[in-house]
């Protein structure tokens, strides 16, 4: 019989869903009748979704259109520089 | 070519030799390196005749199926290219052999076949997880005990060859040029050119959605590597973000990872997906200026804690946290509560929750095993969680 601490060591996997098909029986078997593991579990569940779906820390796209000039001009200035180089 | 020499007796003594020359149009790496034992090659075909060529249950095509399958999943580049040929040379009907080595689940191939590789997988990759369940669903489709007899010895074959090939060293030499030919099966089909042979140093089976415009920069297409950059900023960012904690320094760290990429593209050799080496050299970025800021807290510690982490709040949680604050509110409380996780927690949640990188890709840009990064995305999101219950539990409804 799974312990509490047994959930908690396969609650990431479980939340993946990459445990076995024994291995998650034993840990939904525990969580049938103890409520702190599935307190555990549904605000676990509940946080990965926030994050996944949360957009966190998203680059702008003023930002984004920033950098990307800016790495096209100083790729540019470099190839200029280069070709100036072995020209001469 | 391969780590060892061979033997320069002549080929022509050993039977053996002689039929595989004869079946091949030239003596593979494979067995050319084993030459100085030639009584052990003598074994090996007596073994692949009996396993994988002679009729049994299982049809031929099943058979190179989980041979090419599981060499692939074993990365054995040798035993992928040549079963490739093979299973064209026997003209076997169904889906390029690449299809199959690459991903069999979206090829199209019977259902039972579909499971059949999927369980023959399983026992390459899990050898310890496979079950009753697993056998179960091979009788639902149809196979019996000598269909998933062979099916297990033809995985426990396929791992044989691949070590063999992987401890020989042996380089990639099956060449439609030298198959077909040898065969005297006419040309060999155009669409194959230059598929195989790859160099011995890359892995042809990493399939990457950034190869063509890869390819297009190094040839000089600024385009394409302006769409790359466009493509992939959003995950270096927040790589950085992940190791700075500092949107502004992330920010600026961004362009001189590009920067780095754009100069250093030779060096990448196609071992990895690009956005892997891409994402390492942001790591590197953000790691250089942790020391800079001579910052001790890094992500190159390699202890993992000992002591479980244990939850404290365990107040059930609002059904929907997502109504107690506005998108902007839920974001700020997350974003601050990422920033206060120890980087080592911290980065492997950004990039596996936040980025939905695999557990595999993230494990190799962090250079940890899949082991070590479990348990490090246990407890960092265990203690994520920790820090957001405050907020989310039921009574905080009524706030």
């Amino acid at each position: 019989m799974f312990s509490c601490e047994d959930v908690l060591a396969e609650l990431s996997d479980y939340l993946d869903n990459e445990l076995t098909e024994s291995l998650r029986k034993q840990v939904e078997e525990h969580m049938v009748h103890c409520r702190t593991c599935r307190a555990v579990y549904d605000s676990t569940r509940k946080t990965l979704r926030i994050v996944t779906e949360s957009g966190s820390f998203e680059l702008s796209e003023d930002v984004s259109s920033r950098v990307a000039s800016s790495i096209r001009a100083k790729i540019r200035a470099r190839r200029a520089n280069t070709e100036d180089t072995s020209g001469s | 070519m391969s780590y060892i020499r061979g033997a320069s007796a002549d080929e022509n003594e050993f039977p053996t030799l002689l039929a595989i020359k004869a079946a091949f149009g030239f003596i593979p790496n494979f067995f050319r390196a084993q030459t100085l034992r030639p009584d052990l090659i003598d074994a090996e075909a007596g073994l692949v005749s009996a396993i994988l060529v002679k009729e049994g249950a299982l049809t031929r095509r099943q058979k190179e199926y989980i041979f090419l399958a599981c060499s692939a999943d074993n990365l054995s580049t040798y035993c992928v290219t040549a079963h490739c040929e093979i299973v064209r040379m026997l003209g076997i009907e169904g889906p390029e052999p690449e299809q199959i080595a690459l991903d069999h689940t979206v090829s199209n191939i019977p259902a039972s076949d579909k499971a059949l590789l999927d369980v023959a997988i399983k026992l390459n990759n899990h050898p310890r997880e496979v079950g009753p369940a697993d056998i179960d669903i091979l009788r639902t489709h149809g196979f019996g005990d000598q269909h998933i007899l062979e099916m297990v010895i033809m995985v426990g074959l396929t791992k044989f060859s691949n070590f063999v090939a992987f401890g020989l060293g042996t380089v990639p030499d099956f060449d439609p040029s030298k198959v077909v030919h040898g065969l005297g099966l006419g040309p060999v089909p155009t669409k194959f050119e230059n598929k195989l042979n790859p160099p011995s140093d890359s892995l042809p089976l990493i399939k990457d959605e950034d190869a063509d415009l890869v390819s297009r920069t190094r040839s000089g297409d600024l385009d394409a590597f302006d769409q790359l950059v466009r493509r992939h900023q959003q995950r270096i960012y927040r790589t950085l973000v992940a190791i700075t904690r500092n949107p502004d320094e992330a920010e600026d760290g961004l362009q001189n990872v590009f920067l780095s990429a754009y100069q250093h593209l030779g060096n990448f050799q196609g071992n990895s997906r690009f956005l892997t080496w891409l994402t390492r050299i942001a790591i590197n970025e953000g790691t250089g200026r942790l020391r800079t800021r001579r910052e001790t807290e890094t992500l190159g510690e390699t202890s993992e804690d000992d002591v479980p982490f244990r939850p404290r709040d365990v107040t059930a949680w609002h059904a929907n946290p997502e109504d107690l604050y506005s998108l902007s509110e839920l974001r700020h409380k997350l974003e601050q509560a990422l920033l206060k996780l120890p980087t080592k927690y911290r980065v492997p949640v950004m990039l596996r929750d936040l980025e939905q990188c695999t557990a595999e890709e993230t494990a190799e840009v962090l250079e940890i095993t899949v082991a070590a990064l479990k348990s490090r995305l246990l407890r960092g999101r265990l203690m994520l969680r920790e820090a957001l219950a405050p907020m989310m539990g039921r009574r905080a409804a009524n706030v």
